[in-house]
């Protein structure tokens, strides 16, 4: 069953961002999405599917590439990491990526619902990154003889680490929320200059990491035995990664309306 | 040289489950739990209308 919310409902309980809409030519598109009640009539109806197939294909890649998965002729059967630790990577990168143009969004044009989704990104970009340097250091370990080096691409991502964790303090550190989502915006936005870094490290600097082994624009240098794999736990950790944010805006923006509702009734009751 | 990798395979597997599990779990519990309490609030004082 989807809420039912009023057009223009506004999200106006304690400690959240005002969903006054700073209405321009050029950002009249996004305002469309700006509105709770249009956003939750639109997830809401999607979240239990898109949490079904991404559970489903979850375990289908971890079972597959745990199991089946062939061993690497060098590596044996450590390159069977590689299924959760390259899916975890990509997310937790593209993740702050979203991040960054939420809080795009929020600086330009005080988008209110991608500060919200900038602050559901946060925690679970988090998850994700914590996921790609664990399993990188368990990978590391065998393979390299150490659990850590202070190399570029593993640095880079344990600051894309940090990066996270500090937005998720920064949103939650000042007593007025608004000064909080500003804060938090400006170092989403400034900490996307990592994202370039933690790409081209590998080439940039001499480094323990191996370069790119999958590539968009040529062809893979991984046999499709153990490429399958690897393709059916990256869509699973993106719709994973999209069900769990959408839940968490969606949650953000119930709690919200109830508190609004409380805090009115409150206040009816007190006039 | 390590011989007997497979507990670090184990491991970060181990470590995938725990995390997506946890990150899922609370996402679907909060999610429950906040439809829930905004059902109980409506219930009590009606829808909000702007």
């Amino acid at each position: 069953m989807t809420q039912d919310y009023p057009n223009e409902a506004p999200l106006s309980g304690m400690g959240e961002p005002p969903l006054e809409i700073v209405r321009s030519k050029s950002g009249a598109w996004l305002h469309q999405f700006a509105n709770p009640g249009r956003f939750q009539r639109f997830v809401q109806p999607i979240i239990p599917w898109l949490s079904g197939v991404a559970l489903v294909l979850t375990v289908v890649g971890l079972v597959w590439g745990f199991y089946f998965a062939p061993p690497d002729w060098q590596q044996g059967v450590t390159a069977r990491i590689m299924d959760v630790h390259v899916p975890a990577a990509w997310v937790a990168m593209n993740g702050y990526a979203a991040l960054a143009i939420c809080s795009l969004l929020s600086i330009v044009w005080r988008h209110p619902l991608a500060d919200i989704a900038a602050r559901e990104i946060g925690p679970v970009g988090a998850g994700f990154t914590a996921l790609c340097l664990i399993t990188g250091s368990l990978w590391g370990r065998p393979d390299w003889g150490t659990y850590w080096v202070w190399d570029a691409r593993l640095t880079s991502v344990l600051i894309l680490l940090f990066l996270y964790l500090g937005h998720i303090a920064l949103l939650r550190a000042f007593d007025n929320p608004q000064h909080g989502y500003r804060a938090a915006a400006i170092l989403g936005l400034v900490g996307a200059i990592n994202l370039p870094i933690i790409v081209f490290s590998v080439y940039w600097w001499n480094s323990l990491h191996q370069g790119n082994s999958i590539s968009l624009t040529g062809p893979s240098k991984i046999y499709i035995t153990m490429l399958l794999p690897l393709l059916v736990c990256t869509v699973a950790f993106y719709l994973a990664f999209l069900a769990m944010v959408l839940a968490r805006i969606s949650s953000f923006i119930m709690e919200t309306k109830a508190r609004s509702l409380l805090l009115a009734a409150a206040e009816g009751g007190r006039s | 040289m390590i011989k007997d990798v497979m507990p670090f395979v184990e491991a970060a597997y181990g470590a995938a489950v725990l995390i997506l599990g946890f990150l899922g779990v609370g996402a679907f519990l909060r999610y429950r739990a906040a439809r829930k309490r905004l059902a109980q609030v409506e219930a009590q004082y009606g829808r909000v209308r702007s």
